[in-house]
Formats: C-alpha cells, structure tokens, sequence
C-alpha cells in the first residue's frame, strides 16, 4: 500500500478543486453572488423607497399658486390666474374681483390738461 | 429556505415599485389640472403688458419731472424776460412736450394691448375700440414729429394749439377703452359666477342629503340666483348708460363709476354666496 503524503495533500496551496465552465460554483462563489444580489436589492429598493418617498412627499405638499403680476406699482395685489378645485376657482374670481376695484387696473390717465405755451393763449 | 426567500424578494420589488408607481401616478394626476395654462399668445400679450405698463411708469415720472421743469423755467423768463431765460424756457416747454407725447403713446400702446385679451368686451366693440385708439396713435406721431421741429417761442404756440384740438379726442379714447374694458371684466366675472354656481349645485346634487338640509340648500340656491339676477341687471343698466353717452369725457366716466362701483359690490356679494354655498 503506498504511503499517503500527508504533507503534501494537506498543505498545497491549490484550491482544492477549480470550478470549470459548467459546473457548480464554488460555496465561496455562491456566498459572493448571493451577497452582491442583496447589496443590489438592498441598493434598487433603497433608490425606489428614496423617489417614492420624494414623490409622495411632493404630493402632499400644497402645490404653489402661480401668480402673474400686473401691477404698475410694487404694492399691486397679483392676479392669481388658476387654481385646481371648485373652492379654489371661486376664490380666485373673487382675488380677481378684488383687483378690478383697485385704482391700478383702471390705469389712470396722465395729466394732459396741462396748457405748455410760454405766451397766453389768444382768446 | 430558498424559494422563500426568493418570493420574498420579489415581492419586496414588486411592492417597492407599486408605490414609486403610485406616487408618480398621483403626482401627474395633481398636477394635471395646473397644467392648462394659458396659450403662448395670451402669455406673450401680458409679458408685452407688463413691460409697457414699466415703461409708462417710468415715462410717466419723467413727464412729471420735466413738467416741473417747464413751470420753474417758465416763471423765471416771465419774472426776468431775458433772452436767455426764454431760450431756456423754449427748450424746457419742448422737453415738456415731447415727454407728455411719449407717455401718452405707451398710454394708448398699453390699452390697445389690454383690450386685445380683455376678456368680456364684444369682438365687434373691441375692433372698434382699437380702430379708434389706433387714429390717435398716429396723430401723436405726428405731433412727436412735429415736436422734434420746435426751435422758438412761436413754435411752442402752433404746438400747444395742435394738441388742444386732440384733447377731446384723447380723453373720449382713453375713457372708452378704460369703461369697456372694466365692464367686460365684470361681465367675465358674471358669467363665470353662473357656471360656478352650475358646478356647485352640480356636486351638492351628486351627494345625498337630508330633507332639511336640501331645504336649507334650496332656500340658498333662490338667494343666490336673486343676487344674480340683480348683477345682471346692474350690467344692462350700466350697458344701456354706455350706449346713450354723448360725448365720452372725464365727466362721463366718473359718472360712469357710480355704476361700475355698485357692479363691484353686487358681484362681491354674489361670489360670497357662491363660496358659502360649497359650505352646504
């Protein structure tokens, strides 16, 4: 019976087998991918959980108003131009309503009776 | 253990993605009603609105100013009756004058562009509105025109005496276009009040409701169409004035303002209503 070289076989340096094209992976190969498929998953869920949360968030919060100004002066109340509900609509027509009562929406006319001649006009 | 865990996973995915879609889905959904905004050429007419109304603004205190100007400088030629305080007095009336043109053309600029998106305003008023300002624009070209020319006194006369004859014509065009196109805005308002009041028995119809509280909401909707019917008689009344007017002056536009306050407060009152009513 030869003799086991003991040495030899237990201390080699080489794997104790090489994965081929094929065959089954490695425990080690295993263990990394099954690693690398939860840092994805752990990464994609992260991102997604991130935008909805985002999205979400930007839903809930109270959509700004857009305003347009038409004022000649810095005091003018905006005009809102639209809103989305019912209440909302009607609210904006009464801001409307507001509005055309001021003296800025009647645009005043400038001041054209004033006579420039340097003589007196002839009767 | 495996299939487990796989299943799990997946599930995880499909529920992470189920609320990214969800929440995406909402947001277009809450913006959608935003996005009708006006067209290009509508935003294009207030952006141009807003820049003439900067630009009367600022010509508008430069006439103030040099009118001023002319006042002092014409006190000291008459005090002094130098030939130099004339000479400064001619040049001061002139700067005068060209700037009192120059703001009365972005005047009539501004209002010819307001009641181009004037809501309101009959198509056929508003074409004839526009012919009119638009006779006067070109006769305070030619008066910036002639006013280049001025070099002395008597020039200063001829002037003064060619805008004296436009005057009337001045305030006939700018009361017009001012009365029509605050009317029109109030009518806009009117007929949007209808509608509104439509959509709001509309949505109270869609909603159950108990006999007292459909009795209650009956007894708003009358009060509510009484309040109508009023503004809407304000408005023919405040038509027909607009119609008989003679002559179209300061006058007259004051006058005129009685009624459009009356509008103002009637069509307060009814879109107070209209908001309670939501309330029902």
């Amino acid at each position: 019976m030869p003799e086991i070289d003991n040495q030899t076989t237990f201390t080699s340096q080489r794997p104790l087998y090489e994965p081929l094209s094929g065959l089954a992976p490695t425990p080690e190969e295993l263990k990394r991918q099954r690693n690398t498929k939860k840092t994805l998953l752990i990464v994609t869920g992260g991102f997604c959980v991130l935008v909805g949360l985002i999205l979400v968030v930007a839903l809930l919060m109270p959509q700004p108003q857009k305003k347009t100004s038409v004022s000649i002066t810095p005091t003018a109340t905006p005009v809102p131009v639209e809103d989305i509900s019912l209440r909302g609509r009607i609210m904006s027509a009464q801001k409307e309503l507001e509005y055309i009562g001021q003296v800025e929406y009647q645009l005043p006319l400038p001041q054209v009776d004033m006579d420039i001649r340097l003589e007196p006009k002839p009767q | 253990m495996r299939p487990k865990k796989h299943i799990f996973s997946r599930l995880l995915i499909a529920g992470i993605l189920a609320v990214t879609l969800f929440g995406a889905a909402s947001l277009t959904q809450a913006q959608s009603p935003l996005a009708v905004s006006p067209s290009p050429a509508v935003s294009d007419q207030k952006l141009k609105i807003r820049q003439l109304k900067e630009l009367f603004r600022d010509q508008l205190e430069q006439y103030q100013l040099s009118d001023r100007e002319y006042q002092l400088y014409k006190q000291q030629y008459k005090q002094l009756q130098t030939l130099a305080s004339l000479e400064k007095a001619v040049v001061k009336a002139k700067e005068a004058m060209i700037k009192r043109n120059a703001v009365l053309l972005t005047y009539f600029d501004l209002l010819f562009a307001q009641l181009q998106v004037a809501p309101g305003v009959l198509p056929q008023k508003k074409t004839e509105l526009e012919q009119s300002i638009t006779t006067i624009v070109d006769k305070l070209r030619q008066n910036q025109a002639n006013l280049d020319n001025i070099s002395k006194k008597e020039d200063i006369a001829v002037q003064a005496d060619y805008f004296d004859a436009l005057k009337p014509e001045i305030y006939m065009n700018a009361f017009a276009a001012r009365a029509y196109i605050q009317i029109g805005a109030y009518q806009d308002l009117q007929d949007r009040s209808k509608s509104l009041t439509a959509e709001v028995k509309a949505d109270h119809a869609s909603q159950s409701a108990s006999a007292y509280k459909q009795s209650t909401r009956e007894r708003a909707y009358g009060e509510t169409d009484r309040q109508t019917a009023a503004v809407d008689q304000l408005l023919t009344g405040t038509y027909a004035k607009m119609a008989k007017a003679e002559s179209i002056n300061e006058n007259w536009y004051k006058n005129l303002q009685e009624q459009l306050i009356a509008l103002q407060s009637g069509l307060e009152k009814l879109y107070g209503f209209i908001l309670e009513l939501t309330t029902y």
